[in-house]
């Protein structure tokens, strides 16, 4: 069963009352939130995801309108976990991102069982394609195309989970963060998928989440081994694309660098990265926006020889 | 329910599913998933911990790994900057337990390291430690002036590129407090070649911490503390025992300790001799009434984490011990002074909906 399956009314009374126990990438979240419509919003995006019941929960969590008097004129919604407020309280029509940013936060400040970096990954014939980026650098774009329009499977948009073990990349398949134009690009390619509503004005501009496809949900059990790591840039006075190759030194301390817990595993998270990187290919992509030559590329990479 | 896990970690291998899901809030609530990691590895019961779960409690372990290892830098970072001013730094809580090598440094999370520095040093030593990257934090002239007077330590410091924070302590208690501790005590009870308060001065002053708390968030834990400290370093030796009250007695703080060792006694089963248990009633205790008043309170406090709490009655135990913590800390007319003082700044914050925390970012950069 599924969260779409349930009735509205049902999600909204869960959600007051003991909290709504739903899969979030490879955890268990209870949500307890009194925010009004909220069940809606949370349907549209989470409608694929299976729903639990009786479960063991990872990460019991509240959005909650904040108290205090300007609830009356300027209302506002905390984020919590297991009582602990971590941030300032936001605009109450940011709810649904900040559910988002703190679910991430939830992961990767706790979970130190695989290596966390901060890096969009998909999958295609079991080989990974992580996409590590600077804000702005075009990663989440570039992971919607790929997993709506070019056959990826996605495993995760902004944490990428390597096995200390193996090297090998677990998913997290959780909802795509768009940012302002990429809001309005992925929509035009894409019209069919899914898109939450558009939140303007928060910390990074206009945010819209599109829902994981239900191919990368059913399969979280699934890891894919490495295969390419490619560093996007966005550069629209290019014309078309540069594809220079990269060195696995520099992409080593790249990747350390954009860890979360890289210093917390230390000697497993040198070893993990470097399993990966044995068996992975990397590159500088550098290209004008043009969304389907961009999928080519990577599919013409990733092809089995 | 975490207070039963300490006292006996056997009772996991009962537990049902809503069991378990509560356990794990209280335990992130309180910083105990760490700590527990160990008590299970030790008690073989880490294979009880239900798969889906285990990780919580190994990525807290693993967690506590590196902030055992920072803090040990740090406190070379810290040594070194104070014996530019000639002085010896003597550490406290946690960053002592390390140095001691105590049991309850093991699994443990650290938010500041704090150090101990007599009045007389104090200057010297904050401008040494200012002139070597410590910096003051963002504070307003108010809480500055309620530091400098009243508190028995200075406004935090941070380091400029580590980001660590520093607590300067020149007393153990506040200097405005209805337990006033002679801290020329402490500078004198410190041995020549350790950093760190004898085990004694330890103990009591991780007592101290807790009943003179104002709020109970890491309630269960410090008691936990206690616990373990009592029980590495005391345990049922008459003659420590004795020596520990006599110390308490030294300092003025027997009513505190006896809170200390009762409370531990009682919630935790801390071995505690008997005739030690009477000798400390008949010195301490308070009158019945206040002592059956205190057991209903801190008994509530300590049941559960007071973030988690939400019950009328634990809210009440809540708001005592808020209330009890700052008149112990202030007299009354500076209390009324400060709550009034306090009461505008959060009437403002209210109404702007104004917060010290952090925004979230789409992501906290790693």
């Amino acid at each position: 069963m599924t969260l779409g399956d349930l009735h509205y009314s049902k999600v909204e009374k869960l959600l007051v009352t003991s909290g709504l126990l739903f899969q979030t990438g490879r955890f268990v979240t209870r949500l307890r939130s009194n925010i009004k419509n909220f069940a809606k919003d949370l349907i549209r995006l989470y409608g694929d995801t299976p729903l639990i019941s009786d479960a063991l929960v990872d990460f019991n969590i509240e959005l909650q309108p904040s108290k205090g008097l300007h609830r009356w004129y300027h209302p506002q919604v905390n984020f919590s976990f297991n009582g602990i407020s971590p941030f300032a309280p936001l605009p109450i029509e940011q709810s649904l991102p900040l559910l988002e940013w703190g679910l991430n936060w939830c992961v990767s400040s706790h979970y130190h069982n695989k290596l966390l970096i901060h890096a969009a990954v998909v999958e295609k014939y079991g080989r990974a394609i992580v996409l590590p980026g600077q804000p702005g650098a075009g990663k989440s774009t570039l992971c919607a195309a790929l997993v709506l329009n070019g056959g990826f499977r996605l495993l995760s948009d902004e944490l990428t989970m390597l096995d200390l073990q193996t090297g090998e990349v677990w998913p997290n398949p959780r909802p795509i963060s768009l940012k302002n134009k990429a809001i309005e690009i992925i929509k035009t390619r894409s019209p069919k998928v899914n898109f939450s509503t558009t939140v303007a004005d928060t910390v990074k501009g206009s945010v819209s989440l599109v829902c994981p496809p239900l191919a990368s949900i059913e399969s979280v059990e699934t890891p894919a081994r490495p295969g390419l790591i490619i560093f996007p840039r966005f550069n629209k006075d290019l014309e078309s694309y540069q594809l220079t190759q990269l060195s696995k030194g520099k992409a080593f301390i790249e990747l350390a660098n954009q860890s979360f817990n890289y210093a917390i595993l230390t000697e497993q998270g040198f070893l993990a990265l470097g399993k990966h990187l044995d068996e992975a290919e990397c590159f500088e992509f550098v290209y004008d926006g043009d969304l389907n030559l961009a999928v080519d590329i990577m599919n013409e990479l990733i092809r089995p020889e | 329910m975490l207070l039963d896990i300490l006292k006996k970690p056997q009772i996991i291998t009962n537990f049902s599913i809503d069991e378990w899901n509560d356990f794990i809030s209280q335990a992130y609530a309180s910083k105990l998933l760490g700590r527990l990691y160990k008590i299970f590895e030790a008690e073989q019961l880490l294979q009880c911990i239900p798969e889906k779960l285990l990780w919580h409690f190994e990525s807290a372990y693993q967690l506590s790994l590196t902030h055992s290892r920072d803090v040990r830098t740090e406190i070379l970072h810290i040594r070194r900057a104070l014996k530019l001013a000639g002085l010896r730094t003597v550490f406290l809580k946690g960053a002592a337990y390390e140095i001691s090598g105590d049991e309850v440094a093991v699994g443990r999370v650290y938010s500041d390291i704090d150090i101990f520095v007599p009045k007389t040093n104090l200057a010297s030593a904050e401008s040494v430690l200012l002139w070597n990257g410590w910096i003051k934090g963002d504070i307003n002239a108010y809480d500055e002036s309620y530091y400098r007077n009243w508190m028995h330590e200075i406004p935090p410091l941070t380091h400029k590129i580590r980001g660590t924070t520093l607590d300067v302590h020149h007393n153990l208690s506040p200097l405005s407090a209805r337990f006033k501790i002679d801290s020329e005590l402490l500078s004198c009870a410190v041995e020549d070649d350790s950093e760190c308060l004898g085990v004694n001065d330890r103990i009591l002053h991780c007592i101290v911490h807790l009943f003179m708390e104002t709020e109970f968030d890491k309630g269960i834990r410090d008691l936990s503390d206690i616990d373990m400290l009592l029980r590495q370093h005391i345990n049922d030796s008459k003659s420590l025992w004795n020596d520990l009250t006599a110390r308490a007695a030294e300092l003025g703080m027997g009513r505190l300790y006896f809170y200390g060792v009762r409370y531990a006694n009682k919630l935790l089963g801390t071995y505690v001799p008997a005739s030690v248990l009477i000798d400390l009633e008949q010195k301490f205790a308070p009158n019945k009434i206040l002592l059956a008043f205190m057991d209903r309170v801190f008994v509530r406090a300590f049941s559960q984490p007071c973030f988690l709490t939400h019950t009328f009655k634990s809210q009440l135990a809540t708001t005592v011990i808020f209330i009890r913590g700052h008149w112990l800390k202030m007299p009354m007319h500076i209390l009324i002074y400060h709550s009034v003082k306090k009461g505008f700044s959060q009437l403002n914050n209210l109404l702007t909906g104004k917060s010290n925390k952090k925004t979230p970012l789409p992501i906290n950069q790693p």
